[in-house]
């Protein structure tokens, strides 16, 4: 059962999309969804394409709104805060990571990083040094100074990687972050991630359809069927 | 604190970083054109219509006219008699109708000299009244210095035509004011005209000191008039024309601000995706909407800047142009003042310059919200 000390609570989380193709009705994607995970814990979600494990995912992190159901992470609603409360939780307690690697095309991998200490409000010297430490412990230590277009698809994955960690966040979302990867890549950024995530004690929710790569998660959960059961 | 990627998020909006370098300065050439052409064209109109006043001011009446006969007392001021009146010259095919102004023989010195050119002239001796006549009333007549005219003005007594010599054709640049203008000796014309000459003072002085030149006159007893009281007509044609080419200015530089803000909504645009990465960092949109406002902010004071400079430089390169029209067959431009002093208006340029900054800055501060307030992090995210 969730508890609502944990560090991500899902309360009774329902959504559903306007569905043109049937008139006026909606097409009900989460039903009454209920999950909590603990600080520091992993959790994989699994589920066949459009189940809505992506939809859930947006919803955890407050980027979409749900049509009923409460989010709670580390304690704060998320129904409670408005654009610029969400904004500073993002900034600072929250860290992405996405399929496509969206690095900010015209910065260099260290100043893509570096952004986001600043935007979290960490002084451009210390943000610099944080970005500069983190991108050498992904092994971009050679690439600083590197752009988006000069990097291969997995280099680009790293930094988003580094990225979503600068600002020490107690959360990490990642959707998909090896699926445009190859194999030999994926299994790198998978290792690398799970490393990251465990040395910094912070708590991961991942949606992906890797079953590998999720057992290697504390916790696996499919999404079948608008909602959520433990297991694969 | 999101705001210290501010300055990061500008050095990339301004191509600083990154490569928007060519589209910013595309921008600043384009915006920079225009408004040299709007600085050249305001230039251009008030110096044009400061020439026009002035000349008729020197030429016509004066800068201020005391109308009395004669003044005893000496004044401060440069100060010449002159008598006028009307008449007809008639010439072997045409006549024409004049203002003859009686004057001394000091009258053509400083800055009313500069007013007009010798283009010919007879000085041989003659018992006949002199006259000169301008470029535009001789070519009317059909004649060239050294010829005589029949000229009739109306007398005390009686109305015949007496006969003068041309000595000499001058041209004062601006054919509107000098082609009925016939200048002759003051003493010949009292002696011609008799009681129908009206005697009177002008005074010439500097444009910005003529209400307090005509106060203190007025002060000392005088009936005095200014020379746009004299001549209303031409005065506030004058007016109205530096005041609607400065409305029409001003109307142009708003657009060309809100032109700028489309460029502004454009740049969102195609930074759509960048700015929902920064939002999902935690960007707040008023940092991202400053940024982008601070950003066109510098790109239109550099624009404003550079276009200024090119046209007050057009407009100093103008009277090495205007001559050359001149000389031209334009017959559209002869009725046009082509040899003027250029003065460059530096408060209605910086007022021009103030609006094009504001109405872009407005325009963009609305364009941006818009733009930004529509920009949702989900819209890039996800499968």
């Amino acid at each position: 059962m969730p508890n609502v000390s944990d560090c991500i609570h899902l309360n009774s989380i329902t959504k559903s999309f306007p569905a043109t193709q049937v008139g006026d009705g909606k097409l009900l994607i989460l039903d009454s969804v209920t999950l909590g995970i603990k600080v520091g814990e992993s959790v994989a979600i699994v589920g066949k394409s459009g189940s809505g494990k992506s939809t859930l995912l947006e919803i955890t992190a407050g980027l979409l709104e749900a049509d009923s159901g409460t989010v709670t992470l580390n304690g704060v609603t998320l129904q409670d805060l408005n654009d610029r409360q969400k904004a500073t939780l993002r900034a600072n307690e929250m860290g992405f990571i996405f399929q496509a690697s969206y690095m900010l095309a015209d910065f260099t991998a260290l100043e893509n990083v570096k952004i986001a200490a600043l935007i979290a409000g960490t002084p451009p010297q210390e943000a610099q040094e944080k970005a500069k430490a983190l991108l050498e412990r992904v092994g971009l230590g050679e690439r600083l100074h590197h752009r988006s277009d000069q990097l291969s698809g997995g280099e680009r994955q790293r930094v988003v990687i580094a990225r979503s960690l600068v600002n020490d966040p107690a959360i990490i979302f990642a959707d998909e972050p090896t699926g445009n990867l190859d194999e030999a890549n994926a299994a790198i950024i998978e290792e690398l991630l799970l490393d990251l995530v465990r040395e910094r004690k912070a708590t991961l929710l991942l949606v992906t359809h890797n079953a590998q790569f999720a057992q290697k998660l504390d916790r696996v959960l499919t999404l079948s069927e608008r909602t959520l059961r433990e297991g694969m | 604190m999101s705001r210290r990627i501010i300055p990061l998020l500008m050095k990339r909006s301004l191509g600083i970083i990154g490569g928007g370098r060519k589209r910013i300065i595309f921008q600043i050439i384009l915006v920079a054109l225009a408004v040299s052409a709007l600085v050249f064209a305001l230039t251009f109109v008030t110096s044009m219509s400061d020439a026009i006043a002035n000349k008729y001011a020197l030429l016509g009446s004066g800068h201020l006219q005391i109308h009395q006969e004669e003044i005893t007392s000496s004044l401060p001021y440069e100060t010449y008699r002159v008598g006028t009146t009307y008449g007809l010259l008639y010439s072997k095919d045409t006549t024409s109708q004049v203002f003859l102004k009686g004057v001394g023989a000091d009258y053509f010195t400083g800055k009313r000299g500069k007013e007009v050119t010798i283009l010919q002239e007879h000085k041989e001796s003659t018992t006949l009244m002199r006259v000169s006549i301008s470029k535009t009333l001789a070519e009317v007549l059909g004649v060239a210095a050294g010829e005589n005219l029949a000229l009739m003005v109306g007398g005390e007594h009686s109305v015949r035509p007496t006969l003068v010599r041309v000595e000499q054709i001058y041209e004062s640049g601006y054919r509107e004011l000098d082609e009925q203008l016939v200048f002759t000796d003051r003493a010949a014309l009292q002696k011609l005209a008799g009681g129908s000459i009206s005697l009177h003072y002008e005074v010439l002085s500097e444009v910005d000191q003529i209400q307090a030149i005509k106060e203190d006159l007025l002060n000392k007893g005088y009936l005095v008039t200014t020379w746009s009281e004299e001549a209303p007509q031409i005065a506030s044609n004058l007016a109205t024309s530096k005041e609607a080419t400065f409305v029409i200015i001003g109307v142009i530089a708003i657009l060309l601000g809100y032109g700028i803000s489309e460029l502004a909504r454009q740049i969102v645009e195609d930074d759509k995706r960048q700015i929902i990465i920064l939002m999902l960092l935690g960007s707040k949109k008023q940092t991202l909407l400053f940024s982008y406002l601070f950003s066109v902010l510098i790109v239109t004071a550099i624009a404003l800047f550079l276009g200024i400079g090119l046209g007050i430089l057009f407009s100093y390169g103008l009277p090495n142009v205007l001559p050359l029209l001149d000389q031209s067959t334009f017959s559209v431009l002869s009725y046009y003042l082509l040899s003027f002093t250029i003065l460059i208006p530096i408060k209605n340029i910086l007022l021009i310059a103030t609006l094009v900054l504001l109405s872009s800055v407005l325009a963009t501060a609305l364009s941006l919200h818009r733009g930004l307030r529509h920009q949702r992090i989900s819209s890039l995210t996800f499968d």
